[in-house]
């Protein structure tokens, strides 16, 4: 590789760039949840007056503590569904033959190819008929499985070398033994993907709560966020930016703890 | 824990038959190896006598017991794969538990057992390691204390050493064949490798074109094949197979070059005679009329193989010894001296002349040993 020489510093140009775009609006973000109010509304970005008394301020003023408790709920416990009723699903997509195996999961993938908005209008009315409404339900029901992660994980599953099920039939695991105890634990690094994936989705999900949450009670984080902004008849910004940092932050723990978990080769060794 | 193959059939689709009428009886504490080339229905009939495929037609046996349609976990055996099927994410003395576990042994029992296969195969040093940090032969060992841990006394294996180095292949059949009489172990090996199989095998199943060919001791095999497939396919360099045709009273002409007296007179017929290269005398040069022209030379160290034309452009495969020279395009001259099988035109044997006599061969004498 000669070329090597004159390319590292040409990439390195580019990923900085990339860098900077992606990083700039959130170091600015952070910046100013620092500053105070009066600042912001001046233009003034390079103030002295740096302080947490907007996340001081968020936490007394607003309900965004009970905000990020929803979230949390929610997002738990759509990701602690979806890990489940995904992989029984993709399970039984890459283990089990029945008649119309094929056909079925085919069916299930060209639900992806429908975009969420397109749903919202029979989903809404669904759920209003179930009466579940403004209720934690209502944000996790919906959500229970979903079309990409029984696709995602039936081929994490699909990677696994047919001589571990055969291994397993001789030693006499049932399916319920072999999805727990080798489906799972060979598949693990998809389903932490698809914990972090589901997890952030439903984290950041705006749309549908703002149609069917009415109340402080059950609002999640992203609806609250703007929430905050209109009830104000004067936008409190430095307090706003805060609240935002704090919503941000159970995402990028998600991420950085999620990495750790996202190595490769941990498969290696089963099979030659 | 003898086995019992009765009349067994596999078809995948109807009236398309990849084994038919396969039948075998196994002695406990046997090591009978099926041997046969690539898709020739061999990992197929392994998988049947575990359960992992079902039997569509014949019965299966084990122990005295019909188990043609027994679960696998039911039918007592373990099975060592190709690829060893370790579960990556287990140690070594967890993945030789497994079986164990799931079979919900006491604990004070997994431990003894798991302990005394990991012992067996060497691996203490190794115990609490992943497969991925295991170099391939450390893989196998690991899969072959996981049958060795389980009580059962029947072993399936599908190429268990096919994925290791030549070196390595060499010293884990003594090793596995050393652990077989040691415990007693039933096994049925399945291998590609005519090799492996006379080396380690008790008894040979020869398996090709959906059908058995051939079933005996290694030596049997060797000395009496049934047919000219397993006469070719045993024995390294392969055996010459060489067109002839009744030429006098009790003589054989081969590809109109060697000729071969015979005991008693042949029904005019086309015939097939097999000849080992180490029953081809190569005569000194200026003796007898050269008939054969060198095409290739190889040598080995010990010896030297000789990939030579006869004179109507069959194809012999000859060795020599390593002292002597040659070089391709020489004539050589080519007698036969030692065993040759006879065998009619569908390559069914008839009989073996060695100097001027005849001897039955595997059609007739060692179908079932």
């Amino acid at each position: 590789m000669i070329q090597t020489k004159t390319r590292k510093p040409l990439r390195y140009l580019v990923l900085i760039l990339l860098a900077v775009i992606i990083l700039g609006p959130f170091i600015l973000g952070f910046w100013t949840s620092l500053l105070p109010t009066a600042d912001i509304a001046k233009g003034a970005l390079w103030s002295t007056h740096i302080s947490f008394a907007n996340y001081a301020e968020a936490v007394k003023q607003t309900a965004i503590l009970r905000y990020l408790l929803n979230s949390f709920v929610i997002s738990t416990l759509t990701m602690a569904a979806q890990l489940l009723f995904c992989s029984l699903g993709a399970y039984a997509f890459v283990f089990l033959k029945f008649k119309g195996r094929d056909l079925l999961f085919y069916l299930i993938l060209a639900t992806m190819m429908l975009p969420f908005e397109a749903e919202v209008i029979p989903n809404f009315a669904t759920v209003r008929q179930l009466n579940l409404l403004n209720h934690y339900a209502v944000m996790v029901i919906p959500f229970l499985t979903s079309a990409f992660g029984i696709f995602m994980l039936r081929q994490a599953f699909r990677q696994i070398p047919p001589e571990l099920k055969e291994a397993a039939d001789v030693e006499g695991l049932n399916h319920w033994q072999f999805y727990w105890r080798v489906t799972l634990p060979y598949a693990r690094i998809s389903l932490f993907t698809l914990a972090a994936y589901s997890f952030l989705e439903s984290w950041n999900q705006y749309l549908w709560p703002m149609l069917t949450t009415f109340s402080d009670k059950f609002r999640p984080v992203q609806d609250g966020l703007r929430q905050l902004q209109s009830q104000e008849t004067f936008n409190n910004w430095g307090m706003i930016q805060a609240s935002a940092v704090i919503v941000v932050v159970p995402t990028l723990i998600v991420l950085f703890v999620g990495q750790h978990y996202f190595k490769n080769g941990l498969n290696e060794g089963a099979t030659k | 824990m003898s086995i019992e193959l009765k009349a067994l059939g596999k078809e995948y689709t109807a009236g398309n038959w990849v084994l038919e009428d396969v039948s075998a009886h196994i002695e406990s504490g046997e090591f009978f190896a099926i041997v046969g080339p690539s898709g020739c229905g061999k990992s197929t009939l392994l998988r049947m006598i575990a359960g992992l495929i079902p039997i569509s037609a014949g019965e299966l046996q084990i122990d005295d017991q019909v188990a043609t349609n027994l679960p696998p976990k039911d039918r007592k055996l373990t099975m060592v794969f190709q690829s060893y099927a370790l579960f990556p994410f287990l140690s070594v003395t967890d993945n030789v538990a497994f079986g164990l576990k799931a079979r919900k042994f006491p604990a004070d029992e997994i431990k003894k057992r798991v302990d005394k296969a990991i012992d067996l195969v060497n691996l203490n040093e190794f115990k609490d390691r992943k497969p991925r940090d295991l170099s391939g032969g450390q893989r196998q060992r690991v899969a072959l204390a996981r049958a060795i841990a389980s009580d059962v006394k029947i072993c399936l294996m599908d190429e268990p050493l096919s994925n290791l180095d030549a070196q390595l292949r060499i010293k884990m059949r003594t090793e596995l064949r050393n652990l077989q009489r040691e415990l007693g172990l039933t096994v049925i090996y399945v291998t590609h490798d005519q090799v492996e199989a006379m080396t380690m095998a008790d008894h040979i199943m020869v398996l090709h074109n959906h059908e058995i060919q051939q079933i005996g001791t290694p030596l049997d095999i060797y000395n009496r094949p049934a047919n000219t497939f397993v006469a070719s396919f045993f024995g390294t360099p392969r055996m010459n197979l060489l067109p002839a045709r009744v030429e006098a009273d009790k003589e054989l002409l081969l590809a109109n070059t060697l000729k071969l007296s015979v005991p008693e007179p042949l029904p005019v017929a086309d015939y097939v005679v097999g000849i080992r290269p180490n029953a081809l005398r190569l005569l000194p040069q200026g003796a007898g009329e050269p008939n054969a022209q060198v095409k290739t030379v190889e040598y080995l160290g010990s010896e030297i193989i000789l990939e030579a034309e006869l004179a109507d452009g069959t194809p012999l495969e000859l060795v020599a010894a390593a002292k002597d020279q040659y070089n391709v395009g020489d004539w050589l001259s080519v007698a036969i001296d030692g065993q040759a099988y006879v065998f009619d035109h569908d390559g069914q044997a008839q009989f073996m002349v060695e100097g001027g006599t005849r001897h039955a061969t595997g059609n007739h004498a060692s179908v079932q040993a």
